[in-house]
């Protein structure tokens, strides 16, 4: 899981809880940016798993947890302390594409030809997919 | 492991500013980019908050869901 001092995020299965397994984790300290890989496996639905550590020191802060997929900003979580309450963890498994239709998130279709990518999407789903470069 | 992968990013943008947009927008990617915020009141409906985005100002959070808080980035009087 990659982590910058108290944030951490993860990319989880949604059917069975497995976190993906991270390859190259990367932290630079300086910038503020830790990354890692996960294979895409298509057709798969994931949630994307986001927080704070417990740590009592940083309980009254607050914090916006902003979610991209695809350079497309998806939802923004509230972490941090609120009404007394602290909350440490958030997840997002998908978006509204209507009031009242939710979609999960997918691993889109992987298409090794070509140069350009893009995002397709399907009825039931919120699908990324890409092209090899 | 297959070539072919998802980058995970995870960025920390404490204070006034956006993670610039370069950064978060890479296809194959999954980002999250966390912004401190500041609560300016105590009401439970809407909260208020500063900071936290290139506009500044005040920002409102609504308690859309159940499984969190959904923050909202429109301004509020």
């Amino acid at each position: 899981m990659p982590q910058i001092d108290k944030f951490k995020a993860s990319i989880v299965n949604t059917k069975t809880g497995t976190v993906f397994e991270e390859f190259k984790p990367n932290v630079n300290k300086e910038n503020s940016r830790a990354e890692c890989y996960i294979e895409c496996q298509t057709g798969t639905e994931f949630k994307v798993v986001f927080g704070l550590d417990s740590h009592l020191e940083y309980t009254l802060q607050s914090f916006v947890a902003r979610v991209i997929l695809d350079g497309k900003p998806m939802a923004a979580k509230f972490l941090g302390q609120l009404d007394g309450k602290t909350i440490f963890e958030s997840a997002v498994e998908g978006v509204y594409t209507s009031e009242s239709r939710f979609v999960t998130f997918a691993f889109g279709d992987t298409l090794f030809t070509g140069e350009r990518s893009r995002l397709s999407s399907c009825p039931n789903s919120y699908r990324g997919c890409r092209k090899r470069r | 492991m297959r070539d072919l992968v998802y980058q995970v990013v995870l960025i920390h943008t404490e204070g006034v500013g956006n993670a610039d947009n370069e950064t978060l927008a890479g296809l194959g990617t999954i980002a999250v980019a966390f912004h401190k915020v500041q609560v300016l009141d105590g009401s439970t409906k809407t909260q208020h908050f500063r900071g936290g985005d290139s506009a500044g100002g005040k920002q409102s959070i609504n308690e859309t869901t159940k499984k969190g808080l959904d923050y909202s980035f429109c301004q509020v009087s």
